[in-house]
């Protein structure tokens, strides 16, 4: 029976209740729906829609200029030290005050949010790259750590359909450690990162490729192609960059079989007697009522650490003890820039700005096992998100007429960031802290994560290869740069609910089902066994595309 | 992240010289009513600044930025932003950029017996000669740290402004279309 948006009545029973509408969570709801069966999404966060996007914005259209990051400090002392968190669009980010987490003194972790329809699929990188056969079966690889229980051979179909979809704009390379995705055209290079690309290749047969990015090169579905206006970060009323809002949201409501709840705060997981699951109690966001919208099948698609916050807090799916462990994020913020010696072409202000920038894809450990870098030996790998651009000189010195000229001795400015792999460690993990509730009298989380010797041989590693890159280009002035990362910043948090093959060791099996409670599934983040260096959210789209699959095909026998 | 996390590292690699604003210990808090954007406002008075205060940072900022065959910082209207930026800064911005106006006045009168904004323009060149040319130090005098504050400031309000703009495309128009367009190579 359908309902209005906001008022789930407790006497009736969807099929499935999908928790989370963001990426992973708009795919679940799109799949299960146009399945036929009516679903529920529970969002946290309030509706937005076009009108609230902001990207064609200018500079001066804004208060602040869009300069004040600080400016964000007191409702969002986290948030705003997210370089995509800024004053066009900060109220999709999380209230730091009122959604607090707890960490070990001398473990940091930085959580960044958006509470929001579409969640962070509202303003992710939008890079998108699969984890391959490497990665699947990283430890029958290099003996760390647990495979995958799922194939790379078993996902390609779920890719496939994800990537039709959502369209994914890049250039085929043939590497076995980074397989192709179906493409859109490639966006163009510039002239530094062609430089790049053929100096990598020429000196080491390394390849530097544009970025994979989830941004239309050409019209799709009704959506249109890019027009280069630059702040996906802030929206798109072109819906040309994938984001659940603009696309598998609006599929699902099409259907007529979806209830979308949003304010409404996901508290815990309601238990029926025999084991299965019931239904989501969840707090209305405004007026902090409680209410319960119950389902045959439910479906945490809200976010790694939010799933498995809501599986902890209704104490369930922990017969392993591994629920909360094994907590994951890529390193990264550390490489080398440069300037590049080209004379052609010189900076503009404004359009075209191209969403995306290169990418170098891993090179290290794809034969071998183990790689001595600068600072210790590592296993795994990383990869760079970089580019190349003439930019104006701001710094330069002096000041009136003389300055404004020297502005425009502009220099070809390059620089890579590496983005490595991290180990999953039992002791990287996460539990509730009792003594602390969020605003909605949720108990909230207790983070305890920190790099392992890997990731900081990874890192440093990553560093020495930029800057030996940018010299076999003839860069100029060449510098490494960063320290590493705070755990959780790079915003690809992993782990906490991970798929195995058997319950004694993992939360859930090959379809992202719990082992202990079998209509609940964990189709985000929270699934992964290993991390890889691939920005994650195209293989966790895939991963719920493959759950659903099974939920409708095989599952919804049993419970029909 | 991300963009949360896309080409941050390139954003900072731009914007590395802007640094003393961003990075600096700026703390603005929103305030908590609507701020009209202070170059449309047609009844526009300081919020942070006295009269005087006001009519020196006019004065300072078009020395800086000056207009020239392009539009400059009193054009660009950069003293509303900058008057706007400490008003709800924090403490510690607000004082260096007080004492480097008070710091900028002491000096001129000492050498020319007069306000900065009475000096000609010339003489206020020459004066900020003296403590220009300090960017890169990392602990600067008063004079300088309050130069390099104030230029930093102007630089990043005025460049992202539509005068900036204009000063910055004005060799010629953006490209049509994004990408190397020269198949045979580079210089």
């Amino acid at each position: 029976m359908k309902q209005s948006a906001g008022s789930a009545q407790s006497t009736d029973t969807f099929d499935a209740i999908v928790v989370g509408s963001g990426a992973t969570g708009g795919w679940a709801a799109k799949k299960l729906t146009e399945a036929g069966m009516s679903v529920a999404l529970v969002e946290a966060g309030k509706k937005i829609t076009a009108k609230d996007f902001t990207e064609h914005q200018q500079p001066w259209d804004v208060p602040y200029l869009g300069l004040s990051r600080q400016a964000m400090l007191k409702d969002r002392p986290i948030q705003a030290l997210c370089g995509g968190c800024n004053e066009y669009n900060h109220k999709w980010f999380v209230n730091d005050h009122e959604n607090p987490y707890t960490t070990p003194d001398d473990k940091p972790f930085r959580w960044i949010r958006q509470r929001v329809l579409g969640g962070r699929s509202m303003s992710w990188g939008r890079q998108s790259y699969r984890m391959g056969p490497l990665d699947f079966k990283a430890a029958s690889h290099d003996g760390y750590g647990d495979d995958w229980p799922v194939t790379y051979e078993e996902m390609v179909p779920y890719f496939e359909e994800v990537e039709r979809y959502v369209g994914i704009s890049g250039s085929a390379e043939n590497l076995i450690q980074l397989p192709d995705s179906v493409f859109l055209p490639a966006m163009p290079m510039s002239c530094g990162e062609v430089a790049l690309r053929e100096a990598a290749m020429k000196k080491w047969k390394r390849v530097i490729t544009i970025g994979r990015a989830a941004v239309l090169t050409k019209a799709l579905n009704g959506r249109q192609a890019c027009h280069y206006c630059g702040p996906c970060n802030r929206g798109c009323v072109t819906s040309s960059y994938f984001n659940s809002v603009t696309t598998t949201i609006p599929d699902a409501v099409k259907t007529g079989r979806l209830t979308l709840l949003t304010n409404a705060v996901a508290a815990n997981i309601v238990m029926a007697d025999g084991g299965k699951a019931k239904g989501v109690r969840y707090i209305d966001a405004e007026t902090k009522d409680e209410r319960t919208v119950n389902g045959k099948v439910v479906v945490l698609c809200a976010s790694t650490l939010e799933s498995t916050r809501l599986l902890l807090n209704s104490n369930i799916c922990n017969s392993s003890g591994g629920l909360g462990h094994y907590l994951m994020d890529n390193i990264f913020e550390g490489g080398a820039r440069g300037t590049l010696p080209i004379a052609e072409g010189r900076p503009w202000a404004g359009m075209p700005r191209r969403p995306n920038g290169i990418y170098v894809p891993r090179f290290r450990n794809v034969d071998q096992k183990m790689t001595a870098g600068p600072k210790g030996k590592f296993i795994r790998g990383y990869g760079y998100q970089g580019g190349s651009s003439p930019q104006f000189d701001f710094a330069a010195s002096g000041f009136g007429k003389s300055y404004k000229e020297g502005v425009h001795r502009a220099q070809w400015v390059t620089g890579l960031t590496m983005f490595g792999e991290s180990l999953a460690r039992k002791e990287n993990f996460v539990e509730i802290d009792k003594g602390r509730k969020d605003a909605w009298g949720i108990p909230v989380l207790k983070i305890s994560a920190s790099w392992s010797d890997n990731e900081r041989a990874l890192f440093h590693d990553g560093q020495q290869q930029a800057a030996e890159m940018l010299e076999a280009a003839g860069a100029k002035d060449v510098k490494t740069y960063g320290e590493y990362s705070v755990p959780g910043f790079c915003i690809h948090e992993l782990g906490t609910a991970r798929m195995g093959t058997e319950a004694k060791t993992s939360v859930l099996n090959k379809y992202a089902q719990t082992w202990d409670v079998e209509n609940i599934f964990v189709t985000d983040g929270a699934a992964w066994v290993s991390s890889g260096c691939q920005n994650p959210t195209l293989t966790m789209m895939a991963i719920t595309v493959r759950a659903c699959d099974y939920i409708v095909k095989e599952y919804a026998k049993k419970i029909a | 992240m991300p963009d949360l996390i896309h080409r941050r590292e390139l954003l900072k690699i731009a914007s590395a010289a802007l640094a003393g604003l961003t990075t600096a210990k700026t703390n603005w808090a929103m305030p908590n009513e609507l701020v009209q954007n202070v170059a449309k406002a047609t009844d526009w008075k300081p919020a942070f600044f006295n009269p005087h205060q006001n009519d020196t940072v006019m004065v300072l900022t078009e020395r800086l930025i000056p207009r020239t065959d392009t539009p400059g910082a009193n054009d660009a209207k950069v003293h509303r932003y900058l008057d706007l930026f400490l008003s709800v800064g924090n403490a510690d911005d607000q004082k260096r950029f007080v004492d480097g106006l008070a710091w900028l006045d002491d000096s001129s009168k000492q050498t020319y017996k007069r306000e900065f904004v009475k000096c000609s323009e010339e003489e206020q060149v020459a004066l900020l000669n003296r403590v220009a040319g300090a960017e890169k130090e990392k602990t600067p005098d008063t004079g300088h740290a309050f130069f390099n504050q104030a230029k930093n400031m102007t630089s990043m309000i005025y460049f992202s402004t539509p005068e900036g703009y204009q000063e910055m495309n004005k060799l010629g128009p953006p490209p049509a279309t994004f990408g190397c367009e020269h198949p045979a190579g580079h210089a």
